[in-house]
This record gives C-alpha cells, sequence and structure tokens, in this order.
C-alpha cells in the first residue's frame, strides 16, 4: 500500500479518527490550562522581579530567580517525570493535573522573562512622568507601563504558547492519551502497524492547531498596534 | 479577564484536589502498572487498555471486590512504581522475573515462559540452524549487526550484556558473546518504534517471542522472526534464551499475591495459552 | 556660601539645606542650599554634566538625595519613610523627551492623574463616613472639561482625541505642560524643556513658558537659552561641579559674572 492510500485509510476509519480526537481533546486541555496557569505565574515572577529593591522583597526575588534559572536549565521531559514520580507522586492524583502542573510551571519561566524583557522595553520616562505626577508605582506600572508592554510582549508570549504546545506531547511517557500517544496506539502492531502514517497525520493536527493560534496571535497584534502609528 | 482567570485557575486547583482526594479514600481499587505496548499481553484497543494480562488481573479484581484502574507509561517506571507502592500496587506487563528486580518488588507464581526472538526483515541475511525441526539463530550470527531492543526489556538487558559485558568488568566476569564484533545496539522506547527502524537505523531486533510474532504477523514490511539460542559448549545442545513472566506486587502486600497466584493457578496453563490465542487471533 | 542672599518677602515653598547625591562613588552634588519662593521664577545654567539636571531631579525627589533635607511645605521630602506621591501631586514635572503617555490619548494624558487623585480621595472620604458629593462619573466629566479648557488654551483641542505620535515635538512638550498644570501644582520643575526640539518649534514651548511666568506660576527651569532665561527668569543659578557657583539677578548673573568659571562659561554660549 503506498503511504498516501494509507493516509487515506486511517483518515477514513472513524475509530481512527475518534481516537485521534479523543487524544486531540487531552492535547488541547493540557495547553489551555497550563498556558492559563504559566500567563499567571510568569506575570507575577515578572512583576516580583521588575519591582525594585527593598528588604521585603529580597526573599521573593531569591526565590523567583532560582524557580526561572531551575526550570529554564532542565529538560521539561525530566521536570514532568519528577511531578509525576516525585512530588505528586500521590495514590490516584489525576495525571492530568500533574500534567498542567508541570506544563504551566514550565512554562512560567519562560513567559516571565518575555513579560520581563517587555516591561524593561518600555522607555523609563513613562515610569518617570507616572512618578512625577503623583500616581504610585504600582497605578503607573498597570495604566501606563504594563500596556504598552503587552504589546511587545506578545509576540515572545505567542511562541512560548507554540512551543508548549508541542511539548506537551511529550506527556504520552508517563502514559496519557494525547495526540501523540493516540498517533502511537493507531500505529501499534494491532492496529496499522507502523508509526510512519499515524505520526505524520498527527503531525498535520499540531500543525492545524499552531498554525490557528499564531493565526490568532497575529490579529490580537493587529489590533493593539491599531492605536499607535509610528 | 483577570477575574476569569483566576477563576479558571482557582476551579482547577479545587477540582483537582477534590479528584485527588476522593481518589485517595477510595481503597476498593487496585492500580495496576503498564506498559501497553507489548500485545498480546497488553495493548491499546481504541482508548482501552486490553490484553492477556488484563483479563488475568480483571479476575483477580473480580475475586477481592475491587476495581481495577490500569495505568500506562514506560516500561522502565513500572519497577520502581510498585516497589513505592503509593502509586500503583503492582505491575502487569509481561515482566520477566530476574534477580535485580526481586530485590525490589514481589513477585507472582510465573504465568508463560517464554524466549527471545530475533526478528529479520527481508534483505538482511542472517545465518540459522536448524535443531530437532526448528529453525533458531545463534547469538554469534547476530556479529556485526545493529540490533534494535526495547529500552529496559529483557531483550534490552540480554544484548546490552552479549555486546559491553567483558571479563574485567565485576559486574559480568565474563566475555560477552558478541563483546569486540563490531556489534551495535539501537535502544528504542517500544517495539513498534523498532520495527520501523528497521531498515533505516536497525538490522534485526530483539524482542519476546509473543510481541515477535504478532510484530511480524502484523507490520506491512515484510517480516520473519526465529527463535534465539544460545550455542551448547563442549557439545551441549544449543539452547533458547528462556524467561519466565510474572505479575509483580508492592512488598508486603500479601493478600493482592496470595489473590494473583490463585486465580494464576485456577486458569492453568492451557487456559492462559487460550487467552494468548485469543489475543493473537481476535486481532490478525 | 559667598553669592548674596536675595531676600524675598513672600511665602518660602522649598527650603532645602545641604543637598548631596552621588551615584556609587560619584558624587555629583557637594552640597546645595537653596530656598524657592512662591512666584519665583528659577533659571539652573551650567555646562553640561555639573549636575542641574540631576539638582533639579532630586527637587522631587525623582532621585533620592543622598544627604540633606528638602523642606517642601513644612515636611522633609527626602525623608524615604514619608509617602512622596502626596507631595509630588504638587509638583508638577516637564521633561526633556516629553514623555508623554503613549497608550493614552491626548485628553487622556491631561486627565490621567487628576481623575486617579481625585477618586483616591473620594474613595477615602467615603469610607471615613461622609456621603460622597461626586461620583467617580462626575470627576470624569469635571476633568475632561477642565482638560479640553487647557488644550484650548493652547489651541490643541482638535487633537484630543488623538495618540501622542501624531504630534510634533513642539505639541507634545505643549501637552506635556498643561499635563502639569491640570494638577494645580504649586511649582512647575522644567528639566531642558526645549533641547529634545526641531528650532522652529522652540518658540512655541518658550511662549507658553512665559505666559504661565507672567501669571506667576512658581518655576524651576533647567536650560540651555541663555536669552529666555534672562527674560523670564528673575533668579539665575550658576551650577558648576555640584555646587551653586553663582546666583543673583539675571543682570548680576549675565552682565557682571564674578567666578571666573561663569564667565569662561557665559564666553561660550552668549
Amino acid at each position: 500500500m503506498t503511504f498516501f492510500a494509507e493516509i487515506w485509510e486511517l483518515l477514513s476509519s472513524a475509530k481512527y479518527m475518534s481516537m485521534l480526537f479523543t487524544g486531540l481533546g487531552t492535547t488541547l486541555v493540557v495547553s489551555l490550562f497550563s498556558a492559563i496557569l504559566g500567563l499567571f505565574l510568569g506575570t507575577l515572577v515578572a512583576l516580583v522581579a521588575i519591582c525594585p529593591d527593598s528588604p521585603l522583597m529580597k526573599l521573593p526575588k531569591i526565590i523567583c530567580k532560582v524557580y526561572v534559572t531551575v526550570i529554564r536549565g532542565t529538560p521539561m521531559a525530566l521536570q514532568l517525570f519528577i511531578m509525576m514520580y516525585a512530588i505528586f507522586a500521590i495514590r490516584g492524583f489525576p495525571q492530568e493535573i500533574t500534567a498542567i502542573i508541570a506544563f504551566g510551571i514550565n512554562s512560567g519561566a519562560y513567559v516571565s522573562e518575555s513579560i520581563r524583557g517587555g516591561i524593561l522595553s518600555v522607555d523609563i520616562g513613562q515610569t518617570e512622568a507616572g512618578r512625577a505626577l503623583g500616581l504610585p508605582y504600582g497605578v503607573t506600572l498597570m495604566k501606563i507601563v504594563i500596556p504598552q508592554a503587552v504589546k511587545n510582549v506578545i509576540p515572545a508570549i505567542g511562541n512560548e504558547l507554540i512551543a508548549l504546545i508541542k511539548e506537551t506531547s511529550i506527556v504520552s511517557m508517563i502514559g496519557m492519551y494525547d495526540l501523540t500517544q493516540a498517533a502511537k496506539v493507531i500505529g501499534a502492531g494491532n492496529n496499522m502497524a507502523s508509526y510512519i502514517v499515524p505520526m505524520s497525520v498527527a503531525a498535520c493536527f499540531y500543525l492545524a492547531i499552531v498554525y490557528t493560534l499564531s493565526f490568532g496571535i497575529k490579529g490580537i497584534e493587529k489590533r493593539l498596534r491599531a492605536g499607535d502609528r509610528r | 479577564m483577570k477575574k476569569i482567570v483566576s477563576l479558571i485557575l482557582a476551579l482547577t486547583m479545587v477540582l483537582g484536589v477534590a479528584f485527588a482526594l476522593s481518589s485517595c479514600a477510595d481503597t476498593e481499587e487496585i492500580i495496576v502498572r503498564t506498559n501497553a505496548y507489548f500485545p498480546p499481553f497488553e495493548y491499546y484497543d481504541g482508548t482501552e487498555i486490553v490484553g492477556v494480562d488484563v483479563d488475568i488481573m480483571e479476575l483477580v479484581g473480580k475475586k477481592l471486590g475491587k476495581k481495577i484502574t490500569w495505568k500506562d507509561g514506560d516500561f522502565g517506571t513500572i519497577i520502581d512504581n510498585v516497589a513505592d507502592g503509593t502509586m500503583a500496587d503492582c505491575g502487569a506487563a509481561g515482566i520477566t522475573i530476574t534477580e535485580a528486580r526481586k530485590e525490589k518488588v514481589a513477585f507472582s507464581n510465573p504465568y508463560y515462559t517464554s524466549i527471545q526472538y530475533v526478528i529479520v526483515p527481508d534483505g538482511v541475511s542472517v545465518a540459522t540452524k536448524t535443531a530437532g525441526g526448528v529453525e533458531y539463530i545463534v547469538w554469534e550470527a547476530l556479529a556485526g549487526k545493529k540490533i534494535a531492543t526495547q529500552i529496559d526489556t529483557t531483550g534490552w538487558i540480554y544484548t546490552d550484556g552479549e555486546i559491553n559485558a567483558t571479563e574485567e568488568d565485576e559486574d559480568y566476569g565474563y566475555n560477552g558473546v558478541l563483546y569486540g564484533t563490531g556489534t551495535s545496539h539501537v535502544e528504542m522506547p517500544d517495539a513498534q518504534a523498532a520495527v520501523d527502524a528497521l531498515g533505516v537505523t536497525a538490522d534485526v531486533i530483539i524482542i519476546d517471542e509473543l510481541p515477535s510474532k504478532y510484530l511480524v504477523e502484523n507490520s506491512s514490511k515484510s517480516l520473519k522472526c526465529y527463535p534465539l539460542y544460545y550455542s551448547g559448549s563442549d557439545g551441549e545442545a544449543d539452547a533458547p534464551v528462556e524467561e519466565q513472566y510474572a505479575i509483580c506486587v508492592t512488598k508486603g502486600n500479601d493478600e493482592l499475591l496470595t489473590a494473583i497466584n490463585e486465580v494464576l493457578a485456577e486458569l492453568g496453563e492451557a487456559k492462559i495459552q487460550e487467552m494468548v490465542m485469543n489475543h493473537m487471533g481476535l486481532n490478525k | 556660601m559667598e553669592s548674596k542672599k536675595i531676600e524675598s518677602t513672600s511665602e518660602v515653598l522649598f527650603s532645602i539645606k545641604d543637598l548631596h547625591k552621588s551615584f556609587g562613588n560619584h558624587e555629583v552634588l557637594g552640597g546645595i542650599d537653596l530656598d524657592i519662593h512662591n512666584g519665583d521664577q528659577i533659571a539652573i545654567i551650567g555646562p553640561s554634566g555639573c549636575g542641574k539636571s540631576t539638582f533639579l531631579r532630586c527637587i522631587n525627589c525623582m532621585e533620592d538625595p543622598t544627604s540633606g533635607s528638602i523642606i517642601f511645605e513644612g515636611v522633609d521630602i527626602a525623608d524615604t519613610s514619608i509617602d512622596i506621591n502626596v507631595h509630588r501631586e504638587n509638583i508638577g514635572m516637564v521633561f526633556q523627551q516629553f514623555n508623554l503617555f503613549n497608550n493614552k490619548t491626548v485628553i487622556e494624558n491631561i486627565m490621567l492623574a487628576p481623575v486617579y487623585v481625585r477618586t483616591k480621595k473620594l474613595r477615602r472620604s467615603s469610607k471615613s463616613g461622609d456621603a460622597p458629593k461626586l461620583t467617580k462619573a462626575d470627576i470624569k466629566k469635571e476633568e475632561r472639561e477642565r482638560a479640553m479648557a487647557l488644550l484650548r488654551r493652547i489651541g490643541l483641542e482638535d487633537k484630543a482625541d488623538v495618540y501622542p505620535s501624531t504630534l510634533s515635538g513642539g505639541q507634545k512638550q505643549r501637552v506635556a505642560i498643561v499635563r502639569a498644570l491640570a494638577m494645580n501644582p504649586k511649582v512647575i520643575l522644567f528639566d531642558e524643556p526645549t533641547s529634545a526640539l526641531d528650532p522652529e518649534m522652540v518658540g512655541e514651548v518658550l511662549d507658553l513658558m512665559k505666559e504661565l511666568a507672567k501669571e506667576g506660576m512658581t518655576m524651576v527651569i533647567v536650560t540651555h537659552e541663555m536669552g529666555f532665561a534672562r527674560e523670564v527668569a528673575d533668579r539665575i543659578l550658576f551650577i558648576d561641579e555640584g555646587k551653586i557657583k553663582e546666583q543673583g539677578t539675571p543682570e548680576d548673573v549675565f552682565d557682571h559674572p564674578k567666578d571666573p568659571r561663569l564667565q569662561e562659561f557665559l564666553s561660550k554660549v552668549l
């Protein structure tokens, strides 16, 4: 059978397609919730990182620095393993939650760096003008700096989301039934007995998700930039 | 927007914890670790894990009046998970009894005797021998080949030993059959990946008998498989690489171990062989 | 201090005593004493890097002084334990680079701080039990009208709803000045307000500043425009090497400079 005939065999099989869609569901759920968690953590860490130095902020700043260093310095697969088999080695703890936490924490470290960079890229004069008018630091940050930083940050965050979605494919390692696992099962001996075709189809699924997402991000970018023609 | 995000987060956490607590409270459940790429013992049918081991464990569950929950994952993590006992009570994945594994977990009585097989694709020539009507391959015949195995399986352990063991190494104290022959070891995450690697990065595969037959039967590639034998020394006959499968249980969980042994005894060799044939045949 | 003191009858707004500022080991300000009275128009001149901008930025604590005191309305605002924001509401500042908020329209730039400050006070008074007389919407409406009036004054009411990026440099700086005015400050600090402007736009900004001076606004201006300083200021400070080397009326400073460094400086810029 040729490659394309096998692709057709897969696409026209209700059973295989339902397996792929079950996997797709897991991939989307894990990606979505870990992206939300990652954005939340990343923003928090970035805000702590750019806070002016003070004795009160010393410990949080150290914690955030260690967090970013450790998470960015170790492979995602190992983080997932440690989460799964050490930290959340709780009987019956749902794997989905473990995976969401592991990916959210990982994503947060990268997102925080993007956001921090975005905030720092806003001209210091903007902060000074706000402060000189008597606006407190937090208000200046929220009303003036962050809205401008968001525009600079969106492309980097988009990149991070795309990377995150593809990275979730390693949840099949801990036995979760995601898109990659579905492709493996379809490729197993009792089904198509070759990984090549189902993996190619799964790759197209990932491509479709990522393409849709980057389309959306472009749209957001465009809308945000509409306000300031330079 | 911020409120929605925090709400979703909070919900996720609450659901997670609630879910965790509810499952924690459920002691009427036996969690079984496996690696569901080992047909006919365990494999996915759609999104369900099925196979000989599943059939056996369902009978154990019925005997104890408990629910059986399957957890899939890397083969290499099964023994540690079961040894630890928090995340799994037992492991059923066509696991061969070895001394090293015995130190960590308790094994049931063996329920299946397997031998290692070699999968050889068309176009790769490996010398075979015949004795007593069985055509087989001896380790020496694989010299210089790229041998694919699934990581952490016995095929992987044996191949690693035969290629790397040296007299100087205290762990071995002998030279492996393939030591110094230029044979290389291609370590794959699962059996199907090894089949896809044939003709690309691998020449042959060493894997247990039944999965080997299963893979050969179903693959679109043109494959043959032969039993793998050790050459007999000093005029002894060549002998296959035999091993025994058993179900492993967290040490100290005697209730479960006893129940498994009872089920295995009730089934008997013939019934288990029938289950094997069912799973081999149903999926042909 | 060797320069003669200038007597003024009006009330002292700022009393700056022995102000020092260092960045690391580098001392930028080496002890400055100055009284600023209500209605003063002070121009600060001096060579680049003399510390005149740093001094101006210390007055509203944009740079925290290393030592010394700045008494503003009876409070030492150099003390880091006080809430500086309350005092900054009364001290306007205009920057060399305009620093209009890029994400806000022109009118929002002007309204933002007054609305914020008044809403905050409103919240406080409602907490203390007094029935609030105004809602946030009322405040916004009022401030919008005030901002429009300010824009009308500088002839930019048609630019109210555009973003600053579409304005010329001179327009930006005039908006920045009325943004400071919108807070009804007691004093406005100008940090080289015309240095970043194209020459043809300097005039419109200086004209607006002259108007403010005529109205009696207290102003402290760091500037390179000597003609403007002479025309507008009633007092000139010459700062060099982090110290006030000479001060006096424009006539004293420009026509009869005593300090040799001032004489050298004037010979270069005039």
